[in-house]
């Protein structure tokens, strides 16, 4: 492609911010194919073409055809698209990434200044012609660096740059006209991540304040925190759309196969009659079938139901659902709802809200025993295929395709893929440990003893677990010493069997004893020779009439707070309850084609599901005598639950550091992870680094975390863990009144919602009422009107002072400049203290309201979501 | 946990972190059995943890000077201690006057060198980790073997960040620690939230009272609310002025307080009172890193500003081993002295030292064993060991017996019996 000069452009003088010793480019441009020529440009969006593999650390390179093109709205962009496998799985790019942004856009003639923040390298290019360059990054040794000075903004206006990061003003004289501008950005290396940061094209017309470059039709925009802020939750959404899109265009062959194999299964159900129905009770909607079975169970008949009221039903369906609780619009708008299936629809509605995939997580974080740990692994540490587990909850994939692309561990180690479940580290044989998890979770198996010895308590020997792993090992596996039980020769008898010792060699194989053997479908298993797939596809066939009624046990007890057949992940030493349940909703779910969200809906409209919880001396009644109760258990909130209906409620971003402590990119992933900036809980993890340097200390983050600890999350997961210790303790209410409600969730500050309510209020009653709606999803009660109305009516009426024109006040954890590469320098140590005190003293109060007014309604506030009402589902 | 035990967690004998008081009972019994004797006095434990690998040769295991870099040796010269024979660093002069109350052990060993995290977790834990399990701390160990020793107090406090070593591993988390940062402000959601005023803090808590009652009558057959109601009063007591008082040292004379020294010195005066009020095993971490940048992990440049941490911990240590004996508790309170390993006799390129697992030293205080003793030699440099080797597993069991802990007493990750130590046996000299 020839060079284009549409416009003359002239490099005049370029400013460093950051960078002491830029690295000179070291090819000519001539070396680089040109992009997106103008008049192929469109003038609504930025176009970003990817290109994959290149050679690290120069820019002396050919260019073929991009792997992926894709639009932004402006010349800003802070993650990339995700690259799928055709199964849909995520996939690494290979790395280094280049990515070019092209824009065009008609400019005056002048002098422009031109600011350019990125985290690695980058070319900047008007006309064709090379503005300005920013070096690569360099990785990092020993943590001995000298702590950077975060520049401030070039305006104050702007959102200042983040750690990691270099900011360039370039100024150029363009003529008036179009122009097109061309942004090169390296992205991740050979022993780097691949994390693009904060990359930003901004533009000073004579001037004028920076704004940043869009297209012709956009209106350019002023990069404040509350605007960047705003871009970044879009710029999420939006690539959280075109990976969806990106992963369903991958893996359409992928849909064909599991259709295929769901409608085969589903002529087989159907074929076969239910067993034990009656042809009159196949004609009720199973979700009748439901409430007539639960009652039936323990003689009773189906009046024996208590519907609970309105605003209980909400919450109980919205934290079921999205895992949050519902907001006091969605509350005033149900209750005063007239309509006979509003149930319904909000179940429907619910349902279809991509909250519901965030909500799961968690769960499966802890069966799958999901373990990332952001520094140096250790034991146990897997990757962190939570984003996967996100990922096939927003598709709603068909549950056992989840489980398969599980077993068959695919795509990405350490940036989200199942491939990250492959990895056990530290320990002798992590395919023993997948088959066990994997076994545990969707079989109800229990064979955590096999692990060393034959099982003394479940049916398992050492030499079934082995070979099961084997199969995952895809190869003969040999027993290692560890996973032995050393026998004293003049000690005592050991206990257990030992079947085996270390160095025996076990063969891929599938005999369990105990479990029914399972004759597969010719079509099920595509590639016979693979015994990891004959794994996934013996693990999730109807035929072992197992898989789908683990999942709907598990669905149930999710739900109702008590388990059809308990424990739910050990079947061998469980008890069943009257099978007609499990009967029914297996046979459901197989008809669905494992359709998650069915299932859930099926059973969200049951009567039982939406009755008042019983009573523990009534449901021990019928759980105790085998049968099934006739209403839900008493639940408590999740620990993930509670952190994301405290920040709901409040209206406030978690805002905490970046879950990494390589927050520059500069560390490989073997090394560092990072875990991106978490905004809903299960996107926490552990900041244990078992080396007690106070500059390695996320002081925000633990705060979230010592609340969720409190209440039985746990931030380590070395193993699958599904029913959690959920019981009550004197921490509890202490960390949650002391910590993060006191600091942050009832601090009226600006960016609470409860200072907008608090300022927007037409009178006491209608605060209170909404103070309420919005904690605790109702209005108050004679006696609870009257102590918050005499709290807030004392100057109420002046509480509202002057704006004073004052800019919003915003507080950031995520610009302090500690990283691995500083950490043991002093500087690190006290910047990192300040920032725990700052953490400690928590937001900043609002001026726009009285300070004696504020206070009462803070405490107020602090009240309600310390009232034990908070904590428990209604 | 059910109402009921709340009750007795007030009135008896268990605690926070560790409310399980009917298994400390039948545990104590099981140790005066005749098979095993109960030995140590101690009934409480203060465990100094010098994170990052403090330098055996440069503390407590002294050999000849080095002349160099070049030259592999000790860094400072030794000064006699009230142990004839025995010497200490010349940085640790203080407590090499109090060394007859101690005992120096210089043979602790392991094969964990490269991880600090590993090392951390090998000496905390006791074990190597295991594939299939999480295996817990000596702290939460304890906790759960004998509870707290007094009432309406936490069994497990660690003064220092939250980590995964410390943990209670398959014990559960009602056998962790609660945690503080900050000597002043207390353990972390124990404290009152910075700047709150007594007036607004009664405030908050009459209405929240209103609303916990007006929930509690509305659910007076729920269980599992009447638990965290009747938890959420345990909690508001031991927040209360009676424990939260412990952290306030400028309750203490001026001239005590001088006398345990800096940062890392008001955390061990803190642990005593922490002892004094009824906790059972308290981990305080010497984590100063901007001393000298690196911590105990003196690598390079680290090396330079070794001895000013090595002063704090001589200052800290002989002032608590004092004060105990003044206050006659030194006999029921066993403090121990712990790393993660040791460090080599020969200097990096930057001066520094780098890790060595297979000899390096602790101390043992107090606790009524038989002190004024060093166990083990090492060879004439201190990397390997001579006589006596003393493993992690023994180490444990030391402690475990001078508290009254069966060490080889067996716990329980579900239905797998995992003994206390793996096969650690009690340092027998210390035993009489």
């Amino acid at each position: 492609m020839p060079q284009r000069f549409s416009f003359f452009a002239i490099l005049l003088v370029s400013i460093s911010h950051w960078v002491a010793a830029q690295e000179p480019s070291s090819t000519t441009p001539s070396a680089i194919q040109l992009g997106i020529v103008a008049s192929e440009l469109p003038e609504d969006r930025v176009v970003v073409r990817l290109f994959e593999g290149l050679p690290d650390r120069t820019w002396d390179f050919t260019l073929s055809e991009p792997t992926l093109e894709f639009d932004i709205p402006a010349m800003a962009i802070s993650q990339l698209p995700k690259k799928y496998n055709q199964r849909g799985v995520i996939e690494d790019r290979p790395l280094p990434v280049l990515a070019q942004l092209h824009v065009k856009r008609t400019l005056p003639a002048g002098k422009h200044s031109i600011l350019l923040r990125s985290k690695n390298a980058t070319r900047l290019w008007i006309d064709d012609v090379e503005v300005g360059t920013q070096p690569f990054l360099t990785t990092n040794g020993d943590g001995h660096e000298q702590v950077p000075t975060l520049p401030a903004p070039p305006s104050p206006r702007l959102v200042p740059i983040a750690q990691g990061h270099r900011e360039n003003i370039f100024q150029a004289e363009l003529n008036e006209g179009v122009h097109v501008f061309r942004l090169d950005a390296m992205v991740g290396g050979k022993t780097i991540r691949p994390e693009i940061g904060d990359l930003c094209l901004a533009i000073s017309i004579d001037n004028s304040e920076f704004v940043v470059l869009t297209p012709e039709t956009l209106e350019p925009w002023v990069p404040t925190p509350p605007r960047w802020k705003e871009f970044l939750t879009d710029e999420a959404q939006r690539m959280q759309r075109l990976n969806q899109r990106l992963r369903l265009e991958a893996s359409e062959s992928e849909l064909r196969y599991w259709n295929q194999r769901h409608n085969q299964v589903r002529e087989f159900v159907l074929a076969k009659s239910p067993e034990g129905q009656k042809a009159s009770e196949q004609t009720v909607a199973p979700n009748l079938r439901i409430d007539q079975i639960c009652t039936a169970s323990s003689g009773r008949d189906i009046n024996a139901i208590v519907e609970t009221d309105d605003s209980s039903f909400l919450r109980r369906i919205t934290l079921d659902t999205i895992g949050i609780v519902p907001s006091r619009e969605e509350v005033e708008a149900f209750t005063a709802d007239t309509s006979p299936d509003k149930r319904e629809k909000a179940i429907d509605r619910l349902l279809a809200d991509d909250r519901w995939a965030d909500h799961w997580v968690g769960y499966w974080q802890d069966v799958l025993a999901e373990n990332p740990g952001i520094v140096k692994p250790e034991q146990n540490n897997t990757g962190p295929f939570r984003w996967w587990i996100h990922e096939s909850f927003l598709d709603n994939k068909p549950f056992d395709r989840f489980a398969t692309e599980l077993t068959l561990m695919e795509g990405s180690k350490f940036f989200g893929g199942p491939g990250g479940f492959a990895m056990a580290s530290q320990n002798d044989a992590p395919m023993a440990a997948k088959a066990q998890i994997l076994t545990k979770a969707f079989l109800g198996l229990e064979m955590s003893c096999a692990r060393c010895h034959d099982s003394p308590n479940s049916p398992y020997k050492q030499e079934e677990l082995f070979s099961l792993a084997a199969m995952l090992q895809r190869d003969t596996l040999a027993l290692p010493v560890s996973s032995t039980v050393p026998v004293n020769p003049d000690g005592r008898q050991p206990l257990i069997t030992i079947s085996l010792k270390a160095g025996d060699k076990l063969a891929p194989d599938w005999h369990l004893i105990s479990f029914p053997k399972v004759d597969l479908p010719e079509s099920i298993v595509r590639n016979k020779q693979d015994s990891r797939e004959r794994f996934a596809a013996i693990m999730t066939s109807s035929s072992n009439q197992r898989f789908a009624r683990v999942i709907m046990n598990r669905l149930w007890h999710r739900y109702m707070g008590w388990a059809i057949v308990d424990p739910v992940d050990n079947w061998e030493a469980s008890e069943t309850r009257d099978p007609k349940l499990l009967d029914l909703l297996e046979r459901e779910f197989i008809l669905s084609g494992y359709d998650l969200k069915k299932a859930a809906k099926l059973i969200f409209n049951s009567e039982v599901y939406q009755a008042s919880p019983l009573s523990q001396k009534e449901l021990s009644a019928c759980l105790n005598a085998k049968q099934l109760a006739y209403g839900p258990a008493r639940r408590r909130l999740t620990a993930e639950q509670m952190i994301d209906s405290l920040f709901a409620v409040a209206g406030k971003p978690m805002d905490v550091e970046p879950m990494s402590l390589d927050p520059e990119s500069r560390r490989p992933p073997e090394q560092f992870l990072h875990l991106g900036f978490p905004t809903r809980a299960w996107q926490l993890a552990s900041t244990s680094t078992d080396r007690d340097r106070p500059a390695l200390m996320l002081p925000a983050v633990q705060q979230v975390c010592d609340l969720m600890v409190s209440l039985g999350w746990r931030d380590s997961r070395p193993a699958p863990l599904t029913v959690r210790d959920e019981s009550a303790s004197p921490l509890q209410s202490l960390i949650l009144g002391n910590g993060l409600t006191a600091t942050k969730l009832a601090r009226l500050s600006d960016d609470s919602r409860f200072t907008l309510m608090a300022r927007n209020a037409k009178n006491v009653t209608s605060l209170v009422d909404q103070l309420f709606l919005t904690v605790l999803g109702r209005y108050p009660i004679g006696s609870e009107r009257m102590d918050f109305t005499k709290l807030f009516e004392p100057g109420f009426e002046s509480r509202n002072l002057a704006l004073n024109g004052s800019e919003f006040t915003e507080r950031s954890y995520k610009r302090n400049a500690v990283s691995w590469a500083n950490h043991l320098v002093p500087e690190a140590t006290r910047i990192k203290l300040l920032l725990e005190q700052e953490v400690l003293r928590g937001d900043t109060p609002t001026k726009l309201l009285e300070t004696d007014w504020r206070e009462r309604m803070e405490d107020a506030t602090w009240a309600l979501i310390n009232s034990p009402e908070f904590m428990f589902v209604p | 946990m059910k109402r009921r035990e709340y009750l007795k967690w007030m009135g008896g004998t268990a605690a926070l972190g560790c409310i399980d008081a009917t298994s400390s009972i039948s545990n104590l019994q099981a140790c005066s059995a005749p098979s095993f004797p109960r030995a140590g006095s101690a009934d409480s434990c203060i465990f100094l943890w010098l994170g990052g690998g403090a330098c055996h040769i440069d503390t407590f295991d002294p050999k000849r000077v080095s002349k160099g870099k070049k030259d592999p040796g000790s860094y400072y010269p030794a000064v006699d201690t009230a142990v004839p024979g025995v010497q200490l660093c010349e940085h640790l002069s203080r407590t090499a006057k109090l060394l007859d109350r101690c005992a120096v052990v210089r043979t602790l060993n392991h094969n964990v060198v490269d991880e600090h995290a590993a090392a951390t977790n090998r000496v905390h834990t006791g074990r190597p980790p295991a594939d299939s399990t999480v295996y817990p701390s000596i702290g939460s160990i304890v906790s759960h073997q004998l509870g707290a020793v007094g009432d309406g107090v936490p069994a497990y406090v660690v003064a220092g960040y939250p980590s995964a070593s410390r943990g209670p591993g398959f014990l559960g988390a009602k056998h962790s620690y609660v945690y503080l940062t900050d000597t002043e402000l207390g353990p972390a959601g124990l404290r009152r939230p910075t700047g709150l005023s007594d007036h607004r803090f009664d405030r908050r808590n009459e209405l929240v009272s209103k609303l916990r009652q007006g929930y509690s009558e509305k659910h007076i057959e729920d269980e599992r609310i009447q638990d965290y109601v009747a938890a959420s009063d345990v909690g508001a007591k031991l927040a209360g002025p009676k424990f939260m008082s412990v952290f306030q040292l400028r309750s203490e004379p001026d001239s005590l307080r001088q006398e345990y020294g800096g940062e890392f010195g008001q955390r061990c005066l803190m642990a005593r009172r922490l002892v004094e009020s009824g906790v059972r095993f308290v981990e305080v971490s010497f984590n100063l890193n901007f001393i000298n940048g690196t911590g105990w992990d003196t690598h390079n440049e680290g090396q330079l500003q070794q001895h000013v941490m090595i002063d704090q911990l001589d200052q800290a240590l002989s002032a608590l081993i004092r004060d105990l004996e003044t206050r006659k508790r030194l006999d029921r309170t066993l403090v121990v002295v712990a790393t993660e390993f040791g460090r080599p006799p020969e200097f990096d390129g930057g001066g520094g030292r780098g890790h060595q697992g297979k000899a390096f030293s602790g101390l043992l205080a107090g606790g009524g064993l038989k002190l004024g003793q060093a166990i083990g030699t090492t060879d004439e440099l201190g990397r390997k060991i001579e006589s006596r080797p003393v493993s992690i597993p023994d180490f444990h069991a030391t402690i475990h017996h001078a508290l009254g802990i069966n060490p080889s007493e067996e716990l329980y990750d579900g239905d797998r019996p995992v003994p206390i130590t793996d096969r650690g046996q009690p340092i027998a000299e210390l035993f009489s």
